[in-house]
């Protein structure tokens, strides 16, 4: 092995020597300049106990390995190029090319690799639902299995891109685009999925993961006009986008869903489905179209610059054939004809509106005990099983915004922004009987900068009438509630869930926020940064939040060929909020 | 974090980093009800006797608490204006003091040597 390593480090090395001068010596020839580096070595790795955290993104593999680099740039009486490319492991390795032929027709590519690894749940914590006296876990009414226990999950995720721009010679200013790029991960990761009755028999297998996403995205871009009548520029492209998962779903056995007492099979009318060898972790294919356009004018007589642009998006499930449309306005204009002074206004408005889907359940018919020969909503007539989803991201948003900057003194500048947006949900309250959120945010901020000293600080005010919440979220009325000592009577899980009043939302409709940084160069051998960010947030529904990050950097050059930086971070966050856990028993 | 460079020689460059953190997450006792009177049945004559209502330590079964270390030294050495040497080490680790589903502590320890030279 360690003879293979080296026979191969000597192959490439030579291979790229041999490349190298012929390069530099042709280059010479035809008066052009190249410059290659090769830069061959080895690495030696090694790690104890799990390598998924602390490389998370690093092929750690044991032993002596080679790894090889080459940058290319230069330029010949046609073309400016840069060519890289590294290998580092067999997952970790990339190539990178920009090549522009007489500034008609320009390339730029690129493909890395890279590994990731996940966790792997041994679901062992589940075990710690029910014990004995003793503290085992006793019954076994709740159990997990890990069917592919020790099995070390990963993926290998690359991606490629492609810029290509053809420059219209006989149109200056005007160029046509085809970009694409293609992401893709393979490898395997656990998918978990649940047995018998809701949380009792949990399952964890292997997955395999073989998924694409790729991007085609021509378009053009022209630009017309002069200085008198202003500078247009005028911009058109169109995306596909493909996602698919090629990996076999995972197939999971059921077991029948008998009473964990006696056995019988009295809880078929409470279950979609029993008894089957099914597919579970199922991953949809999808496919999004959008068009988008934008037009850019700048107007210097007074100095005035405005921005349009539309776009059409269209969005697609390939498993359940939903889709999903938006449309989407934007219009900004700036304007400095006043001296010092930068005014800016920006609306938007868009519009989302997606496929209902009628969610249909398999309504079972009871085999035996007390409910033998109905389904569960026969019984209970209150419960509607099937209903038809119209989705809550259906919306229609509207946001302006006014902002201005204003130079104070030849060092200070005044910062101001105020902003309001509308997001009216067609299918969702927010509160009974309304389904708008309102924002309102105000910003005002002090711009510093002279030569060995800058720095900012802003404070931003949120404030959000009916924040986007879960009107009943948690909560029984009466405090705690029990259902029954047997299922066929008394409260059932769907009139517990039902009787939940109380309004949770993490959304904020308070928000005060405070920004700070600064940059000092104290010495040529001495400079200072400083950071901090504070953010205090809640609601009228018990909710509040507060961080604090403040951080500071120190760059000392005590001599000429010595110098140190020390830097150092702190995030410090609280969540208050009420909690109503429902315990289920069996 | 702390970072170093040095250049004792003109050939020579030197650089030494050591990053640590701590990340630590917790949550304030949560205080369940206590239902035994409240079930409107004897758990014991209903196969429930075993059952455990003792939620004390819930609030305990999410906290976090991350140490990591990260720390590397590296040397250049520039033999001509066209060939040079680096050499490094990095060591990693990450540490979970409470083991949240499973214990993902690990290290990773990693040494390099590259060689590289200029067609100019």
């Amino acid at each position: 092995m360690k003879r293979n390593i080296i026979f191969t480090l000597i192959v490439v090395f030579s291979a790229l020597l041999c490349f190298g001068q012929v390069m530099a010596q042709e280059a010479e020839k035809t008066g052009g300049i190249v410059d290659v580096k090769i830069n061959p070595g080895f690495h030696w790795t090694d790690w104890d106990d799990y390598r998924g955290k602390v490389g998370e993104y690093e092929q750690l593999e044991r032993g002596i390995r080679p790894d090889v680099g080459i940058t290319i740039n230069g330029k010949t009486k046609y073309s400016y190029f840069e060519v890289q490319g590294f290998y580092y492991e067999d997952m970790d390795n990339s190539v990178y090319a920009d090549i522009d032929l007489l500034r008609i027709l320009s390339e730029e590519f690129s493909y890395f690799r890279m590994p990731h690894f996940f966790e792997h749940d041994p679901l062992t914590n589940l075990d710690a639902c029910f014990c004995n006296v003793a503290g085992e876990p006793t019954p076994a009414a709740t159990e997990s299995e890990d069917l592919n226990p020790g099995a070390e999950y990963f993926l290998r995720y690359s991606r490629m891109e492609s810029k290509t721009t053809f420059r219209l010679p006989f149109l200056p200013g005007s160029e046509v685009f085809f970009d694409y790029r293609k992401e893709q991960r393979s490898g395997h990761r656990q998918a978990t999925t649940l047995s018998k009755c809701s949380s009792c028999h949990v399952v964890g297998q292997s997955r395999t993961i073989d998924e694409y996403t790729e991007d085609f995205n021509p378009g053009f871009k022209s630009k017309f006009g002069n200085a008198e009548t202003g500078w247009f520029t005028l911009a058109y492209d169109y995306l596909k986008r493909r996602f698919g998962e090629r990996g076999d779903d995972p197939l999971n056995r059921y077991n029948p869903a008998v009473h964990p007492g006696t056995g019988l099979d009295v809880f078929t009318n409470r279950i979609q489905y029993q008894d089957a060898t099914l597919p579970f972790n199922v991953i949809p294919s999808s496919e999004k179209e959008t068009h988008t356009i934008k037009l850019h004018g700048q107007f210097p007589k007074i100095i005035t610059d405005v921005f349009t642009s539309y776009v059409n998006s269209s969005a697609k499930n390939m498993h359940t054939q939903a889709e999903s449309e938006l449309e989407s306005f934007v219009a900004r204009i700036t304007n400095s004809l006043i001296p010092g002074l930068i005014v800016s206004g920006r609306f938007k408005a868009m519009d989302i509106d997606n496929d209902d889907v009628l969610v249909q359940v398999n309504e079972r018919v009871g085999t035996a005990g007390p409910q033998a020969g109905q389904t569960y909503s026969q019984i209970y007539t209150e419960f509607v099983p099937e209903f038809l989803r119209k989705s809550a991201l259906n919306r229609t948003v509207y946001e302006a915004e006014l902002s201005a900057r204003y130079r104070l003194m030849r060092q200070l500048t005044l910062d101001g922004k105020l902003k309001w947006k509308s997001t009216d949900r067609e299918y969702y309250e927010v509160e009974p009987g309304d389904t708008q959120t309102d924002e309102y945010t105000g910003r005002i901020g002090l711009n510093y900068r002279q030569p060995k000293l800058y720095g900012y600080l802003y404070y931003q005010h949120d404030s959000i009438s009916d924040p986007f919440a879960n009107l009943r979220a948690a909560c029984s009325p009466s405090g705690t509630n029990v259902a029954g000592a047997t299922p066929f009577t008394g409260l059932q899980y769907f009139q517990f869930y039902n009787m939940r009043q109380q309004t949770l939302s993490n959304i904020p409709d308070n928000k005060d926020q405070i920004k700070a940084s600064f940059s000092w160069i104290a010495t040529p051998k001495v400079s200072l940064n400083g950071y901090y960010r504070y953010i205090n947030e809640s609601n009228d529904f018990d909710w509040d939040q507060e961080s604090h990050i403040p951080s500071v950097s120190l760059w000392v050059a005590p001599l000429s060929n010595l110098n140190f930086t020390l830097f150092y971070l702190f995030n410090y966050q609280e969540t208050d909020s009420i909690i109503c856990e429902p315990v289920f028993d069996g | 974090m702390v970072a170093a460079n040095h250049q004792p020689m003109a050939k020579l460059n030197l650089n030494l980093s050591l990053a640590y953190s701590v990340s630590n997450a917790e949550m304030d006792t949560i205080t369940f009800d206590n239902i035994s009177g409240q079930l409107g049945f004897d758990p014991a004559a209903s196969g429930m006797a075993l059952y455990d209502y003792d939620f004390a330590e819930v609030h305990k079964l999410s906290d976090l608490d991350i140490t990591q270390w990260d720390v590397s030294l590296g040397a250049d050495y520039q033999f001509t204006p066209r060939f040079s040497l680096h050499a490094g080490i990095n060591y990693i680790d990450y540490d979970e003091d409470e083991v949240f589903l499973a214990d993902e502590s690990g290290s990773a320890y990693i040494a390099m040597l590259n060689l590289t030279y200029w067609f100019k």
